[in-house]
């Protein structure tokens, strides 16, 4: 027996996005598939973890019996990193909140439609990593029914040339596998990323307050857990549940200037104001935020402020958050 | 600009209305009679939606 001489370079990965109809079933060859500016991936293998059975007494060897897989307990994660585009971020919306038309709003009643297996839905994304599979023929990774749990936009004028920047991780119940399949024909995403260099004058702002930014980020996250499992070759879920509600949280760091005394009532006293920041072709709000403990940071040139907020929704009609994005 | 369903929206097959065009979400809103934020709808369903009217008072009524 001698080594397998396949590999994987990593630059040989292409990860395409397929758009899904129902839960629980894969985009097929020619169904939908997006190409994004991925610039970098993780993925899963079908792998589970091993439960130990009991102990027998008199034995203190552990049996091989006592050893079981665990596949219909298990979640599997891929995590991306893209380039900020319209495209990129309007499908994240659609994904995990249901709306992936410009302006995609986040609401209390936001869901990710029905989470039921077999049942229709188009939120959900197959997520095929070309030339990701381990097998000489099967040689991509195809993970589908998956949902975001958690959902990173950002902009650094010292990171990614100012670049926004948008981390997601999915996560599906349904067990990976590898297979032959390539996205025909996918759409490829040849947007220009949104820059922090680009943003209009006076933003973001806090409280209608503008603020020179040097970095903005905002996180949404949210819990699913896997609902058992309807049969035990390929372990398939009963669906998911979202245990948990959609949280908004994000910050600002910013000079500390004038502006900062300006929305200072709003550090502690229990008052909610608007965060913007728009640069005329993507506009990110969250018209009702919280402060969380903001605090200045002294140890470079200059003075910062740093100030993190929760979003919240004025009503259950409510925005917590809106991405507007041409 | 805010967008309310017309009655002709409900009668839409599925597939041609936001739910199979990247937002179930706000298709389900429209279908509730909501006013629901729209940047720009596609030409094909402009007819089935109504526009929100801004009311803009005169100078000295109030």
């Amino acid at each position: 027996m001698a080594f397998e001489t396949n590999f994987q370079p990593r630059s040989g990965i292409t990860l395409h996005h397929g758009t899904e109809i129902t839960l629980g079933t894969a985009t097929l060859t020619g169904g939908g598939w997006n190409t994004y500016q991925v610039t970098d991936f993780s993925f899963s293998h079908a792998s589970a973890p091993l439960e130990i059975a009991p102990q027998r007494t008199a034995l203190l060897g552990q049996l091989e019996n006592q050893g079981v897989h665990r596949p219909d307990t298990q979640m599997y994660e891929a995590s991306v990193t893209m380039r900020g585009t319209a495209k990129a971020l309007l499908a994240c919306g659609l994904n995990m909140w249901s709306d992936g038309i410009t302006a995609s709003e986040l609401k209390p009643s936001s869901t990710s439609g029905s989470l039921k297996h077999a049942a229709s839905n188009t939120s959900g994304h197959t997520l095929l990593f070309e030339g990701g599979g381990s097998d000489a023929t099967n040689s991509s990774v195809l993970m589908w029914g998956c949902f975001l749990t958690n959902l990173t936009i950002k902009q650094d004028i010292g990171a990614n040339a100012g670049e926004l920047t948008i981390e997601a991780t999915y996560t599906t119940a349904y067990k990976p596998i590898e297979s032959a399949l390539v996205a025909t024909s996918p759409t490829l995403d040849t947007g220009a990323p949104f820059n922090i260099l680009s943003l209009s004058s006076d933003n973001p702002s806090i409280a209608a307050q503008p603020l020179f930014a040097h970095s903005w980020e905002i996180s949404v996250s949210r819990s699913l857990e896997r609902v058992g499992c309807s049969e035990y070759t390929n372990h398939t879920p009963f669906g998911y549940v979202q245990t948990s509600p959609y949280e908004v949280t994000g910050s600002v760091v910013c000079k500390r200037d004038d502006s900062i005394e300006d929305i200072g009532a709003s550090f502690n006293s229990n008052t909610a104001v608007a965060f913007s920041v728009t640069d005329g072709t993507l506009t990110v709000s969250c018209p009702d935020i919280m402060i969380d403990n903001s605090q200045p940071d002294a140890g470079s040139g200059y003075a910062m402020q740093t100030i993190p907020f929760r979003a919240f929704a004025a009503s259950a009609t409510a925005v917590i958050l809106s991405i507007a994005a041409s | 600009m805010k967008y309310k369903a017309k009655e002709s929206y409900a009668k839409l097959s599925l597939d041609k209305t936001y739910y199979n065009m990247g937002s179930p979400a706000k298709h389900e809103n429209l279908l509730k009679g909501q006013w629901v934020e729209i940047t720009s709808p596609p030409e094909s369903l402009l007819k089935h939606l109504q526009l929100e009217e801004k009311i803009t008072r005169k100078k000295g009524n109030k």
